[in-house]
C-alpha cells in the first residue's frame, strides 16, 4: 500500500516537472523566434577594415584557408607596375618568380596590349594572406580584396578567424549579399 | 527522401551556385583596341538556404524514427544503422555544423545579448532534442547525434568503471556546460564549437591539435565508451536532467524483469542500475541524517564555490577580445619600450576612442564577476547534489536503465531473455 | 589487474585531453608570432633626413568640411577649393573671402584676376568677387577634370575620362586636344588608371603633363606637339612608386618640378632636367595613414607653389602646410 502511494506521488512530482521543462523550453524557442535572422547568414570581411596581418591564412579551421584574395577587375588599373603582383624592389618588371610578391605565385599575369596587364587569381594557389593586397592597396587602385569563399568555408559557428581579427573585420552578412567587395554591388 | 531526388536536386543547385555581381566601375577602364574584353569578377555563392530546412527535415525525421525504433520497435539493429546514417549525414556530409550541441551557445547568446540575432535553425536544433527527450528519453543520442555516433562504433572492448570514478568524471560536463554559457552570454566565444574533437574528421582538415584531442578521445571508446557523451559533453548534460522526467523510456524487459543478471554487464556505459536489496529501516535513518546533512553543506559549497570563481573572473574575462585589447593597450601605455602588439596598432590606426573601448571592457568584466558567481555557484550545487545522490537510494526490484545516463541504444534489450 | 591499468589509462587521456584545452583556452596572450607572409613597407617609407632641404614654415586650418584643390596668386592670396566652396585667404592663413559654388571643384586655378573651377566634367569661371563669369560646355558627359593651368590667354584642362589634355582660349572655346592614342603615328596617349592627371605650366612657356601609367613627365609645345620627357618607375627615391604616380606636380620659379607620389607619401624636388634633387617631406609628414582599404587613398590632395618659392601642400585632412628652402 505504502509503495503504491510513493509510487504516484513520484509519478506526480515528475508529470509536474515534465510540464514544467516542457513549458521552459517552448518559451525559450517562442521569445527566440522573435529575433531570428530574417535568411542565412554567413561570414564574410569587411576590406575597409582589413589591415592584412596574415592570420587569415593561417588560422581557419581548414588547412586550406577558405579565405582567398578576389580580383575585383572593374577596379584594376591594369598597370605594368602592379603593387600587388611585383616586388618592391624589382627593377624588372616581369613575371619571373622573384619578382612577385605573392609568396606562392597566385597571381597570373597576362599581357593584354600595351601597356596593360590583366591580373588574375588563381584561387586554388592563394592562401589568403593578403600580401597583394596590402601592395595594392598601398600603391594601387584597391582592387585585390580578401573575401571568405563560400564556395570553401563551412560556415563555422563562430569562425575561427574572426576570433583572432586584430581588426575585426569579420561579420555575419546575409547569404543573399555574401560579399562585401569594396565598389560593388551583389546582385542575383 | 529518395536519393535520385537527392541527387537531381543537389545538381540543379550547384549549377546555380556561380553568384554574378557587377562592378561599379570606378574609373573608366583603359581603351583597349586589341578587342580585349574585361572579365566580370565572378564569386561563388554560399549553400542555399533552402538547404538549411532541408537539414532541418532530415533532423526532424532521424529524430521521430530513432524514437519510433527505440521505444516500439526496441531495436539495436534499427537504432545502429539509423545512427551510421546520421554520422555519414550530419556529420561526413554536413561537416558536423551546426549541431545541438553548438546550438545551446547561440541559444545563451540569444538570451543575454538581444542585439544579437540567431538562425531559426539554430533554435529548432536546441529545442528538438530535448523536446523528443522530454517524452521518449535521449534517443537523440543514441541515433541522431554524429558525435555520439562516431565514438560508438569504436566501443570494441568497452570497461565498467567504479561509480565513484565515473560520478567524478561526470562533474566535469557540467563545468564545461557552465563555461560554455559564461563565454557565450558575454558574448566572448563558441567554445565547444572550438573545441568540438570530431568535426575535423568530418571535414577531414583541422589543426594538428584538434586532430590529436579527436583521436585521444577515440582511442579512450575503445575502453571507455563514449567518452566525449558521458564525461565533456555539455548539451549532454541537459539531457540527462530532462531525460530524468521523461515521459517514456527504453526499459530492458519488455515486461516484468526475471532478475535473471543477464543483462548486468550489457551496457558499456554503466547505465544499468541493479536491484537494491531489502528496505533496511535502521540504515534509512542514517541515510535520511546525512541528507539533511548534504542539504546544509550544499547551500555553503554554492558560495565557497561562486566567491573561489568571481576570484578568477578576470582570468575569465582575458579570454574575450575586447578585455584582451583594453589591457593590452593599458600596458603598452604604460611600457613605452616594446614593441606594442598588432592588434594595439591596428586599434590605434582606427583612430576609435580607447576611452570607449576602456568602458566596453569594463562592462564585459563586469559581467564576467557577476558571471562567475554563477558558474561557482552553479558548481557547488552540482557538488552538493552529487554527493546527496549517493545517499538517496532508491529501492529497485529489476534491473532498469538510468533515465539520466542511457543513451537509449538498446544493446541491453538483446540481452534480455523476456521477449514479450 | 590488467583491467585497471587499462581503465586507469584511459582516465589520465581524458584528464589530459581536459587539461589541453583548459590550457588553450586561458592562454590569453595576443599570439604576437611573426607572420609569416607579412609584406612590410615600412623601410620604403625610411629617408635619409640629410636628404630633406625643405621646412615647414607655416601651417593653418582653412576651415573646411573636405578640401580638394589649391592655388596660389602672385600676391600670395590663397584659393583653396573644398566642398561647394571656394575660400580665399592672405599669405597668413587669415580667410579674406568665400563664396559657394554649385557643386565642388576638384581643381582650380587663378590666373591673379580670376579663377577658373575644374567642377565635375566642365570648367566654369568666377572673378575674385566671387561672382560667376561663364561655365563652359563639358567635353563630354561623364568627363573629369583633375587639373588645370593657366596662362594669360590660354587655359589647359586635363580631363581623366577622356585622357587628354583639352586646349581652350579663356572664353571656354576648344581649341585643341593633346593626347589622343595614334598608333600610325607612334603616340601611345596618356595611361590614366586612377583619377590623378595633372597638367601645369613650366618655367619656359611650355607645357607639362603627367603621364601617370607611365611613370612619366611629359613636354608639349603650346601647340600640342611632344617634346620630351622624364621620370622611371621604381620604390626608390630616384623613381616614382606605385601604380599611378605622380599624383601631384607642380613647377617652381626657377623651373624645379615639385611632385607628390601616393602610397609612399613623398614630395619630392627634381630640377628642370628631371635629375632628382632632394626630398620636401616624406612619409609620416602628413596625417593618417594613406590606404585604398580605408577609402583614403592619399594624404595630399594639391599642391601649390608661389613666386618666392615657397611650396603649399593641401593635406587630405584639411590643413595647409607650408614649406621652404632650408
Ligand atoms: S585576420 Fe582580419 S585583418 Fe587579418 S588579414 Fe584577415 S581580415 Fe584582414
Ligand atoms: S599574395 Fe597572398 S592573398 Fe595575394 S594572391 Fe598571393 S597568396 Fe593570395
Ligand atoms: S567560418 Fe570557418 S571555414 Fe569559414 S573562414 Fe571562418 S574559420 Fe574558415
Ligand atoms: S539502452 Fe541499455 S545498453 Fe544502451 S545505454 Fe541504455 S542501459 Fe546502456
Amino acid at each position: 500500500m505504502d509503495d503504491k502511494k510513493q509510487i504516484k506521488r513520484r509519478e506526480f512530482i515528475n508529470t509536474g516537472v515534465r510540464i514544467g521543462i516542457g513549458v521552459g523550453l517552448g518559451a525559450i524557442g517562442v521569445v527566440l523566434s522573435t529575433r531570428t535572422l530574417s535568411g542565412k547568414s554567413v561570414w564574410q570581411i569587411d576590406p575597409a577594415k582589413c589591415v592584412q596581418c596574415g592570420k587569415c591564412a593561417t588560422s581557419c579551421v581548414l588547412e586550406q584557408s577558405a579565405v582567398k584574395c578576389v580580383h575585383v577587375i572593374e577596379m584594376c588599373g591594369y598597370c605594368d607596375l602592379c603593387g600587388g603582383y611585383l616586388r618592391p624592389e624589382t627593377k624588372e618588371l616581369n613575371t619571373a618568380a622573384e619578382s612577385q610578391l605573392c609568396p606562392t605565385a597566385a597571381i597570373a599575369r597576362k599581357f593584354v596590349e600595351e601597356p596593360f596587364f590583366e591580373y588574375h587569381i588563381i584561387e586554388e594557389l592563394c592562401i589568403g594572406c593578403g600580401k597583394c593586397v596590402k601592395g595594392c592597396g598601398a600603391f594601387g587602385n584597391g582592387s585585390l580584396q580578401l573575401q571568405v569563399q563560400h564556395k570553401l568555408c563551412v560556415n563555422c559557428n563562430q569562425c575561427a578567424i574572426a576570433r583572432v581579427c586584430p581588426s575585426e573585420a569579420f561579420s555575419r552578412v546575409p547569404a543573399t549579399a555574401p560579399y562585401l567587395l569594396k565598389g560593388f554591388e551583389n546582385k542575383k | 527522401m529518395n536519393k535520385n531526388a537527392r541527387v537531381a536536386i543537389l545538381i540543379i543547385f550547384t549549377s546555380l551556385l556561380v553568384f554574378n555581381i557587377f562592378g561599379i566601375q570606378r574609373f573608366p577602364k583603359p581603351e583597349f583596341e586589341s578587342g580585349y574584353s574585361q572579365p566580370e569578377t565572378q564569386v561563388p555563392s554560399p549553400r542555399g538556404a533552402i538547404f538549411e530546412y532541408l537539414d532541418l527535415a532530415v533532423f526532424i525525421g532521424c529524430l521521430s524514427l530513432i524514437s519510433w525504433l527505440v521505444i516500439k520497435k526496441r531495436s539495436r539493429k534499427g537504432v545502429f544503422w539509423l545512427s551510421i546514417f546520421s554520422l555519414l549525414y550530419f556529420g561526413f556530409y554536413r561537416k558536423g555544423c551546426i549541431c545541438p550541441v553548438g546550438s545551446l551557445q547561440n541559444i545563451s547568446m540569444a538570451l543575454f545579448n538581444p542585439e544579437y540575432s540567431l538562425p531559426i535553425t539554430a533554435i529548432a536544433f536546441f529545442v528538438l532534442p530535448l523536446g523528443f527527450t522530454l517524452f521518449f528519453g535521449r534517443t537523440f543520442c543514441a541515433g541522431v547525434c554524429p558525435l555520439g555516433a562516431i565514438q560508438d562504433i569504436f566501443a570494441f572492448r568497452p570497461v565498467s568503471l567504479k561509480s565513484w570514478v565515473q560520478s567524478l568524471l561526470g562533474l566535469i560536463p557540467f563545468i564545461y556546460l557552465g563555461l560554455a554559457v559564461l563565454f557565450a552570454a558575454t558574448g566572448t566565444d563558441f567554445i565547444v564549437c572550438r573545441y568540438d574533437p570530431f568535426v575535423g574528421f568530418f571535414r577531414h582538415n583541422a589543426s594538428f591539435m584538434m586532430f590529436a584531442i579527436g583521436g585521444i578521445l577515440l582511442l579512450i571508446s575503445v575502453f571507455i565508451a563514449r567518452p566525449y557523451c558521458r564525461f565533456l559533453c555539455p548539451y549532454g548534460v541537459l539531457l540527462n536532467l530532462v531525460s530524468r522526467f521523461s515521459k517514456k523510456h527504453l526499459s530492458i524487459a519488455p515486461s516484468k524483469c526475471i532478475s535473471c543478471r543477464l543483462c548486468e554487464d550489457a551496457c558499456p556505459f554503466g547505465a544499468i542500475d541493479k536491484p537494491t536489496g531489502a528496505k533496511n529501516k535502521e540504515q534509512s535513518n542514517v541515510l535520511v541524517k546525512r541528507l539533511i546533512l548534504y542539504c546544509l553543506i550544499t547551500p555553503l559549497l554554492m558560495g565557497v564555490c561562486g566567491w573561489t570563481a568571481s576570484k578568477y573572473h578576470e582570468s575569465f574575462a582575458k579570454v574575450n577580445f575586447k578585455v584582451r585589447l583594453a589591457n593590452e593597450i593599458m600596458l603598452s601605455a604604460k611600457t613605452e619600450t616594446a614593441q606594442p602588439a598588432l592588434e594595439v596598432t591596428t586599434f590605434r590606426a582606427s583612430g576609435k576612442a580607447v576611452e570607449k573601448l576602456y568602458a566596453e571592457a569594463a562592462r564585459i568584466v563586469d559581467r564576467f564577476y557577476i558571471g562567475s558567481w554563477f558558474l561557482g555557484g552553479f558548481i557547488g550545487l552540482v557538488f552538493g547534489l552529487t554527493l546527496a545522490r549517493f545517499t538517496l537510494v532508491q529501492y529497485r526490484t529489476e534491473y532498469t536503465t538510468n533515465k539520466g545516463t542511457c543513451f537509449s541504444c538498446a544493446r541491453c534489450v538483446d540481452y534480455c531473455p523476456v521477449k514479450e | 589487474m590488467k583491467q585497471k591499468v587499462i581503465i586507469g589509462f584511459a582516465v589520465l587521456l581524458l584528464l589530459s585531453v581536459v587539461f589541453l584545452i583548459s590550457r588553450d583556452l586561458f592562454n590569453s596572450s595576443f599570439k604576437s608570432d611573426e607572420n609569416p607572409t607579412e609584406y612590410n613597407i615600412d623601410n620604403l617609407k625610411k629617408i635619409d633626413s640629410a636628404l630633406i632641404c625643405y621646412k615647414e614654415i607655416m601651417q593653418f586650418d582653412p576651415g573646411m568640411e573636405q578640401v580638394y584643390g589649391i592655388s596660389v596668386s602672385e600676391n600670395n592670396s590663397i584659393f583653396i577649393s573644398g566642398n561647394r566652396q571656394v575660400a580665399i585667404f592672405n599669405s597668413n592663413g587669415t580667410k579674406t573671402k568665400t563664396f559657394t559654388t554649385d557643386s565642388s571643384a576638384h581643381c582650380l586655378i587663378t590666373d591673379n584676376n580670376s579663377i577658373y573651377l575644374g567642377i565635375g566634367n566642365h570648367i566654369e569661371h568666377y572673378n575674385l568677387a566671387g561672382e560667376k563669369i561663364s561655365s563652359w560646355k563639358a567635353y563630354s558627359e561623364n568627363g573629369f577634370i583633375t587639373s588645370v593651368a593657366v596662362n594669360k590667354e590660354i587655359v589647359y584642362v586635363a580631363d581623366a575620362e577622356s585622357k587628354r589634355i583639352l586646349k581652350y582660349n579663356t572664353k571656354g572655346e576648344l581649341l585643341l586636344e593633346i593626347g589622343q592614342k595614334d598608333t600610325s603615328k607612334g603616340i601611345e596617349g596618356f595611361i590614366i588608371p586612377s583619377p590623378y592627371f595633372e597638367v601645369t605650366f613650366g618655367a619656359y612657356n611650355d607645357l607639362w603633363v603627367v603621364n601617370p601609367g607611365k611613370h612619366r613627365i611629359e613636354n608639349y609645345s603650346l601647340s600640342g606637339e611632344h617634346q620630351s620627357s622624364w621620370g622611371v618607375a621604381s620604390m626608390q627615391l630616384e623613381g616614382f612608386a606605385g601604380c599611378c604616380n605622380p599624383a601631384h606636380l607642380a613647377v617652381l620659379p626657377t623651373g624645379e618640378f615639385v611632385t607628390y607620389e601616393k602610397g609612399l607619401d613623398r614630395i619630392k624636388i627634381y630640377d628642370p632636367t628631371g635629375k632628382f634633387i632632394c626630398v620636401v617631406a616624406g612619409p609620416g609628414s602628413f596625417k593618417g595613414e594613406s590606404d585604398f582599404h580605408c577609402t583614403q587613398a592619399t594624404l595630399v590632395n594639391d599642391l601649390a607653389t608661389d613666386l618666392n618659392g615657397n611650396i603649399y601642400v593641401l593635406d587630405a585632412y584639411n590643413l595647409v602646410r607650408v614649406y621652404a628652402k632650408k
